[in-house]
């Protein structure tokens, strides 16, 4: 109970930090909302008037407050550049980033996990070169040519999807599963690669553990060594790392949400930082922290079934 | 060997799942009368006396008209107005409206409409929204009134022969709150819907006055960058995609043509002319000469655009001088020698930064031509890329800057595109002054006789460049892609994307 109690205070805690030093940060860059709206032509009287109906002009701890205390009551404002809620701008671009994070979470544990198996059971045998080669390959592409490559060879040359065509699920759930196969192997492609290794290295170092020999001598076979012994320790650490894996896509993933023309939270939060369009980046930032944290909670748990000496620290 | 066979089988379906999709997601059928444009910029609002991009601007354009609009030769044609009647000391501008234009929630325009509309977009209402981008070309205007049911007339504080260009701004509904999420106005368009960073959809008006369009429905595809439009053309699922690279045009598919026109802007390497080593006229002249604008062409262009000399475009028509084209050769022996005069030579030479906006890969690219070549007379140029909005800040408000590479678009009336060189003028951020410059561009902007206006704006171009206020690059080519099943693109000499000329290919 007590850890709980610990836990939601640290979240609460990070939020408010999370949102204060992105308003820290906007007072640091140069120009504002007002500035990029109304453009060129604008004289220093009309910026001032806009200044003065956005608020920017209220100082610093004030707006932070009452932004605090809005965003208690669930109102994160308006878009400076859409003119519409912050909430409704975020809900229609969460399906696509969501889509994206669990097909791509899925592709990831789906690929990687028999293959780190498989590969850390094979240790010291022959192949393990070329497959050591390409987990390094697949770690070394950057998303964003992996993306670009996809598009050329499935989308252009094969046919395979048709570059630009999303649909919603909700609409055509397997087109969508089609369309998103190659934004979610764009993104799943590098951390299996990361995964693999993680597993391997994860299991080799347990495979030559004292419990490992002691397991053997009283006549467990390879295979129950691995399934009923090594496994579950070897997870723990993979498990930690995948959390953190899905908080970064589930924040959106910037750079494929670009290659692939996805209107997902990233490509949102791009734009926004390019309008000065402080409340939908604070609002995005505020996901983002929130997504991290839950998913360590997570990932807590999970290492807590998985290795019960940890629930008693 | 087992776990194999899963992971290939799983792999497998995937592909196969979507390779069946394929084929269903098809492309628009060649008989439908709705085409999909690639357009890379968001809209920044749907109220076009709110938008300040040029990239919405264009796309509004379809859905919005003013009392004239541009036309493709330059003139500008009535649109709400019939008749336009300028009073012959510039004073006052009297204009007769169509009758029957309809607004696209079906009321018919009134004078009071557009009495509101101009009133807006002068800043002479009495309870301004501020995020109404105020025209500043239209505060010579001291009064907007209805003179009866069909006539309106405009007073100016000052004469100006001009004003025309600037009266294409949208003619709105009054007093209509709905303008920035269901914009009304009286295009040969409606608006259909709008999703932020994904597409703007409008369809044909079938109450439009003027000649109907063909195509009933069109869909501004919003693209994430350049290269993602790109692949789309590729793929067929974007119908005419206006800004090409040259590397794009080569590679286009037989399924599109190449449309070349011009892209109505001056891109310069401006220079801060209070930067002390610019406040010298040789050393600004010396960096003309340095300049080998046709090798810039050919690298970041494929040669095509066209160059220029001074702050002008071509398509100005009779207003473009141009002599200053070849004013400056390429010298660059002269350039050394002039640099040297005013005292830089190879142990104490020339550099200064130049901040180029990151956003413009356009821009960046020529930056990179013109470090090389300026290396070549010994002058070090620094290159730092800045985000927009800081450009906006730093350089173009600020003018906390030393050299910097932008093109600059402009209305349809030639003292839009000087105005910025008078010394008091809000957009000067080149810093230029000149009491000669300022005394003749007041008499041209006043000037009634079109002789007259011509051989001032000559003259105002040809001191920019003799003072080489800046170094003059080029009006840059647009390279537009369209499907082969459609004809009938037509260039502006305006930053414009006009849908109802398009036809089908017969």
């Amino acid at each position: 109970m007590r850890y709980w109690v610990k836990k939601t205070a640290a979240l609460l805690v990070t939020l408010l930090v999370a949102a204060f030093l992105t308003f820290l940060a906007f007072e640091v860059i140069p120009s504002d909302a007002a500035m990029t709206k109304l453009g060129l032509d604008a004289t220093e009287e009309e910026i001032q008037a806009l200044r003065e109906q956005l608020g920017l002009n209220r100082p610093l701890p004030l707006r932070y407050l009452s932004f605090l205390a809005d965003a208690v009551r669930g109102d994160f404002g308006n878009s400076t550049q859409y003119g519409r809620s912050v909430g409704e701008l975020l809900g229609g671009r969460m399906p696509v980033t969501l889509g994206l994070a669990f097909y791509s979470f899925f592709l990831i544990v789906a690929v990687s996990l028999p293959l780190g198996i498989l590969s850390a059971r094979k240790h010291g045998s022959h192949g393990n070169g070329g497959f050591a080669l390409l987990t390094q390959l697949m770690m070394a592409v950057p998303p964003f040519f992996l993306g670009m490559i996809l598009t050329l060879v499935f989308g252009i040359i094969f046919k395979v999807f048709t570059p630009g065509a999303y649909v919603p699920a909700g609409e055509d759930f397997f087109g969508f599963l089609g369309f998103m196969l190659f934004p979610a192997l764009s993104v799943a492609i590098p951390k299996i690669g990361m995964t693999v290794r993680f597993l391997q290295n994860s299991l080799n170092e347990q495979l030559t553990a004292d419990y490992v020999r002691t397991a053997k001598s009283k006549g467990c076979n390879r295979r129950r060594v691995l399934w009923g012994h090594v496994l579950r320790n070897a997870l723990v650490p993979v498990v930690t790392f995948l959390s953190m894996v899905m908080a970064e896509i589930l924040a959106g993933s910037i750079v494929i949400e670009q290659v692939f023309n996805l209107s997902g939270v990233g490509r949102l939060l791009a734009v926004s930082i390019s309008h000065r369009d402080y409340p939908v980046v604070r609002a995005i930032i505020l996901y983002a922290t929130t997504v991290v944290i839950l998913l360590n909670y997570l990932s807590d748990i999970a290492c807590r079934m998985l290795d019960p000496r940890i629930r008693q620290i | 060997m087992k776990k194999h066979a899963v992971l290939v089988a799983l792999l497998l379906s995937l592909t196969a799942l979507c390779a069946c999709n394929g084929g269903k997601t098809g492309k628009n059928g060649s008989d439908s009368r709705s085409a999909v444009v690639g357009i890379t910029q968001d809209l920044d609002s749907l109220d076009p006396h709110k938008a300040v991009a040029a990239g919405t601007d264009e796309v509004l354009f379809n859905v919005f008209e003013g009392l004239v609009k541009p036309s493709v030769d330059g003139t500008l044609v009535p649109a709400v107005a019939e008749d336009v009647e300028i009073a012959p000391d510039g004073m006052s501008y009297t204009f007769t409206l169509r009758e029957g234009v309809k607004f696209h929630n079906g009321a018919d325009v009134t004078a009071e409409d557009v009495v509101y509309s101009i009133k807006r977009c002068a800043g002479l209402l009495s309870d301004p929204d501020p995020e109404v981008k105020v025209s500043s070309a239209l505060s010579v205007i001291s009064a907007v009134e209805k003179k009866n049911a069909g006539t309106v007339v405009i007073t100016l504080k000052e004469a100006n022969t001009e004003l025309l260009g600037f009266l294409t701004v949208a003619i709105i509904p009054e007093n209509y709150t709905e303008q920035s999420t269901k914009p009304v106005g009286t295009g040969p368009y409606r608006f259909v819907s709008y999703e932020p960073l994904t597409s703007f959809v409008v369809e044909r008006f079938p109450e439009y006055y003027g000649e109907t369009p063909y195509l009933e429905k069109v869909t501004f595809k919003i693209c994430a960058s350049n290269d993602a439009a790109f692949m789309e053309l590729l793929a067929g699922t974007i119908d005419i995609f206006p800004y090409l690279t040259e590397e794009q045009a080569s590679q286009l598919t037989d399924e599109y043509k190449l449309e070349v026109g011009a892209s109505n802007l001056v891109q310069a390497m401006f220079l801060n002319n209070e930067f002390a080593p610019f406040t010298k006229p040789e050393v600004r002249q010396a960096l003309c000469m340095a300049v080998d604008k046709q090798e810039i062409l050919n690298i970041v262009a494929g040669g095509k655009g066209n160059i220029i000399g001074s702050n002008m475009f071509p398509n100005f028509g009779v207003y473009y001088n141009k002599d200053m084209e070849t004013y400056y050769t390429y010298q660059p022996e002269k350039a050394k020698e002039l640099l040297a005069k005013a005292g830089y030579n190879e142990s104490n030479p020339l550099t200064f930064t130049m901040k180029v906006p990151s956003n413009y890969d356009f821009h960046v690219a020529t930056a990179q031509v013109l470090v090389e070549q300026y290396k070549k007379i010994g002058v070090e140029v620094k290159l730092q890329l800045i985000e927009w909005p800081t450009w906006l800040t730093d350089v173009y408000r600020g003018r906390d800057y030393e050299a910097t590479i932008v093109g600059l678009d402009a209305a349809l009336a030639p003292s839009d595109v000087v105005r910025r060189y008078r010394s008091d003028a809000s957009g000067n951020f080149v810093n230029y002054k000149s009491d000669a410059y300022d005394a003749l561009f007041d008499k041209a902007k006043a000037s009634v006789s079109n002789e007259e206006k011509i051989t001032y704006y000559k003259q105002l171009q040809e001191m920019l460049t003799k003072d080489a206020a800046s170094v003059y690059l080029q009006d840059p080519a647009k390279l537009v892609a369209v499907n082969k099943r459609f004809t009938g693109y037509r260039f502006y000499p305006v930053y414009v994307l006009d849908m109802a000329s398009i036809r089908p290919e017969k």
